[in-house]
């Protein structure tokens, strides 16, 4: 009996470190993909980058501070390069509140955006996230907006604004009302891409068979959308 | 395949139980990094800022095995090694070397990453590294503790022969 409690004993643990993975696993994931049939319109225009005839609409809930959101800016601005008029990416904000400058990151993309380059900024802000996300973000944000040529003062203001932050809450409400509670999340055509399909090579298998069997995007661009072409890479 | 048995009682029991108390926590540690990992959800430092940058990553996973996986095996099994020493099977204790050193040669590599290429730290991998230290502490302890007590169980042996 005796020489049995040790494995009894080791069993258990196994038993239970497997169970618990097994539950807290399923605590924090759904399987069940999210498909957006209603829920908050978001930020308008949208930030949506890409062809207007696109078939495929990927639309990415993101926080500037996260790094997975990082890796997969880097993924969908080559999908969007492979894919020129077949796909089209909208950028919601969704900035978590663990990280200490994501919203004021948010405002920076926002405040470029009033001055027509928020995919610039977008894609600045992702590819230098390492070096603001430590210490103080504004310089390196007026930074940037010297890069792209914006008028800097106009740009600091902005950030300030009450429009720019109303901007990123509606996003923020548009996540919460189709049950976003991650990121990045993104949905293609309107259904939740898993998170472990978010590699450059399962997204494409995933577009392809939407391309190949998948009906029309039902989410056309608005009259007003921020629509900006596929830039073929990150800006100088 | 004498020395597989118990033999009578392990030397140190208390020792060897704190070091499964220590790999539990450790496990524990590791299965939330992998299903944190698994899921896609952002780990939520609480002291230091750095959870997201160092679990995302090419250092946080091999191919798409999550490197806290690993390390979740690596904690059961030096529970397992410590529980088994803990009720006297002697030769446990090699195989509970093995592992704590390899998970000590890991920790310290993981630790130079966060330092000097990420500059970023996650506290749940800082527990690891603690738990793993404090393992290492504890087994290289026992060694001590043999061998400060052979001369004595030498002579038992030689008062029952």
């Amino acid at each position: 009996m005796r020489r049995a409690l040790p494995f009894a004993i080791i069993g258990a643990v196994l038993v239970l470190a497997a169970g618990g993975g097994l539950l807290l696993f399923r605590a924090k994931y759904s399987s069940t993909p999210i498909k957006i049939a209603a829920g908050k319109p978001g930020g308008e225009p949208s930030h949506l980058r890409g062809s207007a005839q696109a078939r495929v609409t990927l639309e990415e809930f993101g926080d500037f501070q996260c790094m997975p959101c990082g890796i997969l800016a880097a993924t969908l601005l080559k999908v969007e390069h492979d894919y020129a008029t077949s796909v089209r990416v909208i950028f919601r904000h969704f900035p978590l509140s663990n990280h200490a400058h994501a919203f004021t990151a948010a405002c920076a993309a926002e405040a470029a955006g009033l001055q027509g380059r928020f995919w610039e900024m977008h894609d600045l802000l992702f590819q230098n996230a390492r070096h603001w996300s430590k210490g103080d973000p504004l310089p390196f944000f007026a930074g940037y907006a010297a890069t792209l040529g914006l008028d800097v003062e106009r740009f600091k203001k902005d950030m300030e604004s009450e429009q720019v932050k109303t901007r990123i809450r509606q996003d923020q409400e548009r996540g919460v009302s189709i049950a976003v509670d991650r990121t990045p999340t993104l949905f293609l055509n309107g259904v939740q891409v898993p998170f472990t399909s978010l590699d450059a090579a399962d997204l494409r298998r995933t577009i392809d068979a939407e391309l190949s069997g998948g009906a029309p995007t039902p989410v056309p661009p608005g009259p007003g959308s921020n629509l900006q072409t596929p830039t073929p890479g990150p800006p100088k | 395949m004498s020395n597989s048995r118990p033999a009578h009682g392990s030397p140190h029991p208390r020792l060897f139980a704190s070091v499964a108390l220590l790999s539990l926590a450790g496990l524990a540690d590791s299965i939330y990094l992998t299903v944190t990992h698994l899921t896609g959800e952002n780990a939520a430092c609480f002291a230091s800022s750095g959870c997201s940058e160092v679990l995302s990553s090419v250092y946080a996973s091999v191919g798409k095995i999550p490197l806290a996986a690993f390390g979740a095996w690596g904690y059961f099994a030096a529970f397992s090694c410590a529980i088994l020493a803990a009720f006297g099977y002697p030769r446990v204790r090699t195989f509970l070397t093995v592992i704590v050193a390899g998970m000590v040669v890991t920790t310290l590599w993981l630790l130079y990453v966060q330092a000097f290429v990420l500059h970023a730290f996650c506290d749940f991998c800082l527990i690891s590294a603690a738990l793993s230290l404090s393992l290492s502490a504890l087994v290289a302890t026992s060694y001590f503790i043999k061998r400060r007590h052979r001369p004595a169980a030498e002579r038992a042996v030689l008062l029952e022969s």
